[in-house]
């Protein structure tokens, strides 16, 4: 019987995502990002080229946890 | 005052200069890097955002970096990328040669990775019997055929996968490729510690409802659905974390184990940069103010 061989890019899966809903707005004022509500501080993330980032806004990690 | 190297997108950030007071913090973000002024010299540096708050080499008492550049400069040659990045990292190594750097470095596992840290907490713990190999030199003396693919980088692929933990066996492996290779745990719950100061922060969490091997590609990113809780480490684990982390000179970071289902806890890993708010998201445990008085005491 003829086993096929796998490689690490074939066992390689999408992480979860959470769409951005609305763009960040950093305030230098009050050294912290503008959000109107919980759930939209939950959601939000750094910017990427079209990557996926490694955790979200509030710190929760999918893909990697250290830099 | 508290030189916070972060991103301007970084909720963990905010949350930290929310709790110690924006006047106490001077937040550098990375990717924002010209919004703001600096002087840097051998004897003198001063940096001042827009709206008119700033440090200096006088009034910083204590520096955190805290995922700087998993942010990104957009729209800017790379040359100049890299110009900004020297910059940030001589700012940090200024703090660091004065002993007012918290937490770990950022490239802190550029010099002690995955392996060396087994090596060191097998004198603490059990670990996972643990491969890599080129060739698939190795994996034939592995005892155990119960074997799972993680990720050393955890690095994304081009077309921005992720290489979770992933049951395989021994005979489908490529022999062209890397591979990280550990014995697979049967495991009841993952454990997390999230070590800060003097403080051990144990974190439980269910594995009877996964439905993979992963509990990072299997989350709920609802803040109010709690999925870690917290317990009082036996003495022999507190025992074992805190010689760990004295023989590895760290005061801050995570420990990732996961307990048996004879109740054994197997060291994973040690995470550097580990993420933690998502622990606490209710603030019952008062990570933030902890964390807050680790990088600011009181005294400052």
């Amino acid at each position: 019987m003829i086993v096929e061989l796998i490689t690490p890019l074939m066992i390689a899966t999408a992480p979860m995502t959470i769409q951005q809903t609305e763009p960040l707005k950093y305030s230098h004022e009050k050294q912290s990002v503008e959000v109107s509500t919980p759930m939209i501080l939950a959601q939000y993330r750094p910017t990427t080229y079209g990557g996926t980032r490694t955790y979200d806004y509030t710190g929760k990690p999918w893909d990697n946890d250290n830099d | 005052m508290l030189l916070l190297i972060t991103g301007s997108g970084d909720g963990t950030s905010d949350l930290i200069v929310s709790e110690l007071g924006s006047k106490n913090v001077f937040r550098f973000n990375y990717d924002l890097y010209n919004e703001y002024s600096l002087e840097l010299s051998p004897t003198y540096w001063k940096i001042s955002n827009p709206a008119g708050h700033s440090i200096d080499s006088n009034s910083v008492t204590s520096a955190f970096w805290w995922k700087a550049f998993n942010f990104y400069i957009m729209n800017q040659e790379e040359f100049i990328v890299e110009e900004v990045k020297y910059i940030f990292r001589e700012l940090y190594h200024w703090c660091r040669i004065r002993g007012l750097v918290k937490g770990n470095p950022h490239d802190f596992h550029n010099h002690m990775g995955k392996i060396n840290i087994l090596n060191l907490a097998s004198k603490y713990f059990f670990i996972p019997e643990t491969l890599i190999t080129f060739k698939l030199s190795g994996l034939p003396n592995l005892k155990n055929s119960d074997i799972v693919a993680k990720s050393l980088t955890s690095g994304l692929t081009t077309t921005n996968k992720a290489l979770f933990t992933t049951a395989v066996k021994k005979e489908t492996l490529h022999p062209d490729f890397p591979w990280f290779i550990q014995e697979k745990i049967h495991s009841n719950a993952d454990l997390t510690v999230f070590i800060c100061g003097e403080h051990f922060f144990c974190y439980e969490k269910d594995r009877s409802k996964l439905v993979g091997l992963d509990w990072r590609s299997e989350q709920s990113f609802d803040i109010n659905k709690k999925e870690w809780f917290r317990f009082q480490p036996s003495q022999k684990l507190l025992l074992s974390l805190k010689d760990f982390c004295i023989e590895m000179n760290v005061e801050w970071g995570r420990v990732d184990l996961m307990r048996t289902v004879d109740g054994d806890d197997i060291f994973l890993e040690f995470n550097a940069n580990g993420q933690w708010v998502f622990l606490d998201y209710s603030g019952d445990d008062e990570l933030v103010k902890v964390v807050s008085n680790y990088l600011m005491p009181k005294s400052c």
